[in-house]
């Protein structure tokens, strides 16, 4: 209770190796503060706060041929006006504009919605979906290389240890040409809610052929992690863009929801609400008008 | 003579948009005590043990208060004029805790980080007593009461009114048609932006000096005097700039505590509740759940109607005492209805006590009814506005309950206008779209009242005097909560003596300065404080007028004001200005002022129709208000602008009403789950849709230049137009608020 | 309507210095261009620090998550909640809060102007971090549009005025802007 927390701004990362060795207190990173702040209020508090939302050299976004690296305090602000991106990876500036308000995207950061791991990020369906690869400086100077699952292993759990820091995230760049990507989220107002669903989509397109040769699909906030839908993708590989495409999509998605909250008080909801994000999703990818066909026919 | 009618800028608006007005949690007192409070964090239970040793020996602490060392009075703390009678049962930390939030300690300390660390090292053991969380469980309860000896709480209602005229019965058996609905209204909460906050500190001669945002210094001087137990002469209140109330601080729920720690410890202390203390532990709007059958003959004329209202008082009687007979009062007042009958009965839950709320319990009886009167149209194939029209009052008509007339009511030219404006007839009958997003349109009508009488102590006495300057000084406990009103006042008082508005200077709202006074409450700032500065103000004129007849040598009948000059008839070069003539009574040891009291004689009814669009996603469940007119009779808009501002707040909030907000209650245990923004949500700039506003300007006899009260009634048909505007596009009837997503889907769900 | 000086009967000292638990470092900040240094502890917000050290009161705390935006301030010309930022993580940034926007001689800005002209001012209080939301936009986008503002305002929280009037004053402000510069 009377511990008294310091605080570091170091400028780069040499230095956090520096201030980490030998430190044995329980070590916080901070960058947007927006999750980090409010714990503070209410738990327990460190013995050592360290600063890398000034880092230079873990904000930043790169692209090589087949991925793109994005420094782990990199704010969402940056991500989601980022037009190189958005040509790349539609996902994932999509989610990164949905999250909060200005105000939080002006500070919060793609390590700190790994770190944090709440249920509703709206980032971590998107970097399970885009099979992200999280660098992990740790403690002892040894830089790790981790995948999204082996990070993010619960609600606002992480396999991070005391000291450990995220410095970047290197996202493949899938299907080349082919490659077409969104997001989706129902939240309770259009603008700073929590995402009670969301939803991220990769796809390997032929557009030529009208065909979708491979796909990935997770969702978020049904789950105390993402979840991968892979009976969803089944519907989906291999086959036309039409209507009926549109139909089984829907009812992989209901069905989906159904596996994986059975019995919890928002399955009746959200396995509809479902569909109503999957057909959103079809309109964002191939900008075209679905209509939801079954739907209207169970209701008649 | 041209300030009435004029949007004239908020008087304060300088203060405000430069951050320079100093609200309470802005102050910098030297030797400020702080507070934190500890809460029930179960829903009922005696408290069997509670150890402060820990938080007593950490430095800084300075004073740790619970049950077992301050007073045990109770108190109500809704009273506000000495000697009322209430149903006492809060007391400042009661032994015995009603619900989650319920106050079971105060630690105080040399700084806030000092009080809230100590605060997390006080251990409460808690002996559970049964807690009910609804008000079915709490009627169900009283009846098991009824026929046993224990003593309980919940032994019987809180409070229960009914009313009965014509012969309901009678008029249900002859009817074509009855339609009855269930209609549910959530526990919802204020949410004005200054949370809760209060400083008390002694002052030199040994009274107790309470800095508060309230909406009534003698209230709260009273309930302080009464939790406290000491005289009201020992307290003096002042009303400090408020970060919005809307009844949430109409009761001094801090202040008795505060009042008590700066008393004991004689040191200034503050109390600054944070968002999540103001919703789990101040008040909130209460649930009701109106059963309602509304009996109608085929060509859409309303026979009798039959309201059963259970209202979840919460944990204490406190604000929430009188909304049976309110809602009572506010459901005969729109439609001529010959035979009705009104059952209201509250019940004690172990949830967040009820007070005050906009509206008092008009937003709830109103989307009781209204949403049942569309459900009736709808049954009977009739345009709801026809069907309305068919059966809303007329101006002069008489409150059946009160027999007091209702004024110049214009409900019907609302209706009208707001029907042509809004090309409801066609948008009605084009019914609702195919595909995905549906759209419907929907409208409701509410009423509100003018204030309190033929209530006790509905009046205002205002003091007037003309500076040297030529300005005045407005002398009178006018409790501002941020609308304007003062600003609508000095524009009242300004027409009548044809001064600068802006060279009114209003008092401070304090118990040592001004005249007894209700406080801002019930509607009642325009029609009665605006109607007692506006006979000040003319009373004043009379007293210029024979002064300067002397001075000018002129008949008083040929005097006039200009601009703060007094002429004589049209000799241009007989003049005095205001100040000299106020000089020269100085002079004479005199002074150019005067005090009227007014009291209110009528209560005539506020009225509005307001009209919306919805599009609804049959998918996902979103609603979306994409077009909205609300149309007002207001007997005059003294500030138009202010007028429209208060429009749209009180669509913000009765949209909220309406679709998002629910304080929650967890059914299994009492905790509440709307207890912050990222829970709690309110309709933010995004969701909130352009709003049309409508004024019907016809002219109220009894309110200054005819005006008529806008702040209350604004937030009352929201929410029934809006669930109205749902049912009309999706063919549902839809009658729990707030209509979520899962509701929607759920009615529209084959599986359920 | 009192305005802090007119507090004086009660209040003896104004900028009090907070006690500082031992070991808290200074910190600097340089805030509406003028440098304040004050010893304060890490996890102190940029909120407590700017409220409570050099008195800048303008910006309110409502809710401590983020939702409210009513301790909106600008760092680098850009909104965030100041209330989720920690006083250190900001030293040698440019901070401007609403004290910073009028002029020298208490001339309010014409953003501030208009909120009083368009009647967006009711109870005052979400006023200044929606005043500073808007700037930060204004300063981004001269010229935004009705989408943009709405967008930009989502996290700021008003109770009285239903936000139109605020969106109103943004929107003259834009258009001021617009016909300035003429594309």
């Amino acid at each position: 209770m009377t511990g008294l927390v310091q605080s570091a701004t170091p400028g780069n990362l040499a230095e956090i190796g520096a201030l980490v060795d030998g430190f044995s207190g329980n070590i916080s990173y901070i960058a947007g503060g927006t999750d980090l702040v409010i714990a503070l209020e209410q738990g327990p508090r460190p013995d050592l706060i360290i600063d890398i939302s000034r880092m230079r050299a873990l904000n930043f976004i790169d692209a090589d041929v087949d991925a793109v690296h994005i420094g782990a305090a990199t704010p969402l602000s940056i991500l989601a006006e980022h037009r190189a991106l958005a040509a790349k990876l539609p996902v994932l500036t999509q989610a990164a504009e949905q999250v909060g308000s200005v105000q939080i995207r002006n500070r919060a950061t793609i390590g700190g919605n790994i770190a944090s791991a709440v249920p509703g990020g709206d980032l971590l369906p998107v970097l399970k979906c885009l099979d992200c690869r999280i660098e992990v400086l740790r403690r002892d100077k040894t830089t790790i290389t981790r995948a999204f699952d082996e990070v993010v292993t619960g609600s606002g759990e992480t396999s991070l240890g005391n000291g450990d820091m995220i410095t970047r995230i290197t996202i493949p760049l899938r299907f080349g040409a082919n490659r077409i990507s969104a997001f989706g989220k129902i939240g309770r107002r259009r603008e700073l809610a929590i995402a009670r669903l969301n939803l991220a989509l990769l796809a390997d397109y032929d557009s030529t052929a009208n065909r979708i040769n491979d796909v990935r699909i997770v969702a978020g906030a049904i789950g105390p992690v993402p979840l991968r839908l892979r009976s969803v993708e089944r519907q989906l590989r291999g086959r036309a863009v039409d209507q009926a495409l549109a139909d089984d999509f829907l009812q992989a998605l209901t069905a989906a929801v159904d596996t994986a909250i059975p019995g919890r008080i928002s399955q009746a909801y959200k396995r509809h609400a479902v569909m109503g994000l999957g057909l959103d999703l079809l309109q964002n990818l191939f900008a075209r008008e679905f209509t939801p066909a079954g739907w209207s026919k169970a209701q008649a | 003579m041209n300030h009435i009618s004029t949007s004239l800028p908020i008087l304060d608006g300088y203060d405000k948009v430069s951050g320079r007005l100093c609200f309470t949690e802005d102050m910098k007192l030297e030797g400020l005590l702080h507070a934190k409070l500890i809460f029930s964090s179960v829903a009922h239970a005696t408290i069997k043990h509670i150890d402060i040793e820990a938080a007593r020996a950490v430095p800084g602490v300075i004073g740790i208060f619970h049950h077992g060392n301050t007073p045990g009075n109770t108190y109500n703390s809704t009273i506000w004029f000495e000697g009322q009678e209430a149903p006492e049962d809060e007391t400042m930390f009661p032994g015995v805790l009603r619900h989650i939030g319920d106050r079971v300690a105060a630690v105080i300390a040399e700084t806030q980080e000092i009080a809230d660390k100590a605060v997390r090292l006080i251990e409460v053991e808690y002996d559970r007593l049964p807690a009910v969380f609804d008000a079915f469980a709490a009627r169900d309860l009283c009846e098991e009461m009824a026929s046993s000896d224990q003593k309980s709480i919940f032994e019987k209602p809180v409070n229960e009114t009914t009313f009965d005229y014509g012969n309901t019965r009678a008029a249900f058996d002859r009817a074509d048609l009855i339609v009855e609905d269930t209609v549910t209204t959530p526990k919802t909460h204020h949410c004005a932006m200054e949370n809760h906050v209060c400083v008390a500190m002694p002052e030199a001669d040994g009274r107790i000096l309470i800095l508060t945002p309230c909406q009534s210094i003698f209230a709260v001087q009273f309930v302080v005097a009464r939790a406290i137990g000491v005289p009201a002469s020992q307290l003096r209140v002042v009303k400090t700039p408020i970060g919005g109330s809307f009844g949430g601080k109409a009761e001094p729920v801090l202040d008795p505590l505060c009042a008590w720690f700066a008393k004991t410890l004689e040191r200034p202390v503050t109390i600054a509740f944070s968002r999540a203390e103001t919703f789990t532990a101040t008040r909130t709007r209460c649930k009701a759940i109106g059963y309602i059958q509304t009996a109608v003959n085929r060509d859409g004329r309303i026979l009798a109607r039959d309201t059963d209202v259970l209202i979840d008082v919460g944990a204490y009687c406190t604000g929430g005492i009188f909304l049976p007979e309110s809602m009572a009062q506010r459901l005969c007042r729109i439609y001529n209805i010959e035979n009705q009958h009104y059952r209201g009965r509250s019940f004690y839950t172990n949830t967040l006590p009820s007070g005050a709320y906009r509206g008092y319990g008009s937003p709830q009886i109103h989307a009781i009814s209204e949403i049942n009167l569309d459900h009736v149209a709808r049954r009977l194939g009739m345009d709801p506005v026809k069907f309305r029209l068919k059966n809303l009052i007329s101006p002069n008509d008489v409150d059946p309950v009160t027999g007091l007339g209702l004024g110049n009511a214009r409900i019907r030219d609302c209706v009208e206008q707001g029907s042509v404006h809004f090309d409801w007839g066609n948008r009605w009958s084009a019914g609702s779209t195919e595909g995905r997003r549906k759209r419907g349109v929907g409208m409701a009508c509410a009423t509100h009242i003018n204030g309190c009488f033929p209530g006790f102590h509905e009046a205002t006495t205002a003091t007037l005097r003309v500076r040297e300057d030529g300005g005045l000084d407005l002398t009178c406990a006018l409790h501002d909560l941020g609308c304007g009103s003062n600003t609508v006042l000095a524009q009242i008082i300004a027409e009548v003596l044809d001064i600068s508005p802006l060279s009114i200077v209003f008092s401070e709202v304090d118990t040592e300065i001004c005249d007894y006074d209700l406080g801002t409450r019930a509607s009642r700032m325009t029609y009665i404080a605006g109607e007692a500065v506006r006979r000040t103000a003319e009373k004043l004129k009379l007293q210029i007028f024979a002064m300067a007849s002397l001075e000018l040598n002129c008949a008083a009948t040929d005097l006039f004001i200009t601009d703060g000059r007094v002429f004589c008839g049209d000799r241009r070069d007989s003049s005095i200005s205001l100040g000299e003539l106020a000089a020269r009574e100085a002079d004479r040891d005199r002074s150019l002022s005067t005090t009227e009291t007014y009291r209110a004689s009528a209560n005539p009814g506020s009225y509005a129709a307001h009209f919306a669009e919805v599009e609804v996603d049959t998918l996902t469940g979103a609603v979306q208000v994409v077009d909205y007119l609300a149309v007002h009779d207001l007997g005059r808009a003294i500030n138009p602008q202010l007028v429209e501002g208060q429009i749209h707040g009180g669509v913000q909030m009765g949209m909220g009403f309406a679709l998002f907000e629910d304080i929650d209650i967890d059914v299994d245990n009492g905790r509440v789950k709307g207890d912050r923004f990222s829970r709690y949500h309110l309709v933010n700039a995004p969701e909130m849709p352009l709003v049309k506003v409508l004024l019907v300007e016809k002219h109220e006899p009894t309110g200054p230049y005819g005006a008529k009260a806008v702040g209350e009634i604004a937030t009352i048909p929201p929410a029934p137009a809006i669930v109205n505007a749902i049912n009309h596009a999706l063919d549902t009837n839809l009658t729990e608020l707030p209509v979520t997503p899962e509701r929607i889907i759920g009615a529209l769900s084959p599986t359920g | 309507m009192r305005k802090m000086e007119q507090y004086d009967d009660y209040i003896t000292a104004r900028r009090l210095e907070l006690p500082v638990p031992g070991g808290s470092s200074t910190i600097t900040l340089r805030v509406n261009e003028v440098e304040h240094q004050h010893a304060a502890p890490a996890t102190e917000t940029l909120a407590q620090y700017l409220r409570n050290r050099p008195g800048l009161t303008g910006l309110k705390t409502g809710c401590g998550e983020g939702e409210c935006g009513a301790c909106t301030v600008l760092i680098d010309d850009q909104p965030v909640n100041s209330c989720l930022v920690l006083a250190f993580q900001v030293e040698g940034r440019r901070i401007t809060t609403i004290e910073g926007l009028e002029s020298a001689d208490g001339t309010l800005s014409a953003l501030q102007q208009a909120f009083i002209d368009h009647g967006a001012v009711q109870c005052g209080y979400c006023i200044p971090g929606m005043v500073i939301a808007s700037e930060g936009l204004l300063r981004r986008n001269p010229t935004p549009d009705d989408t943009e503002i709405r967008r930009a305002l989502a996290g700021n929280i008003c109770r009285c005025t239903g936000f139109l009037n605020i969106i109103k004053a943004v929107k003259s402000v834009a258009s001021a802007n617009a016909r300035a510069v003429p594309e």
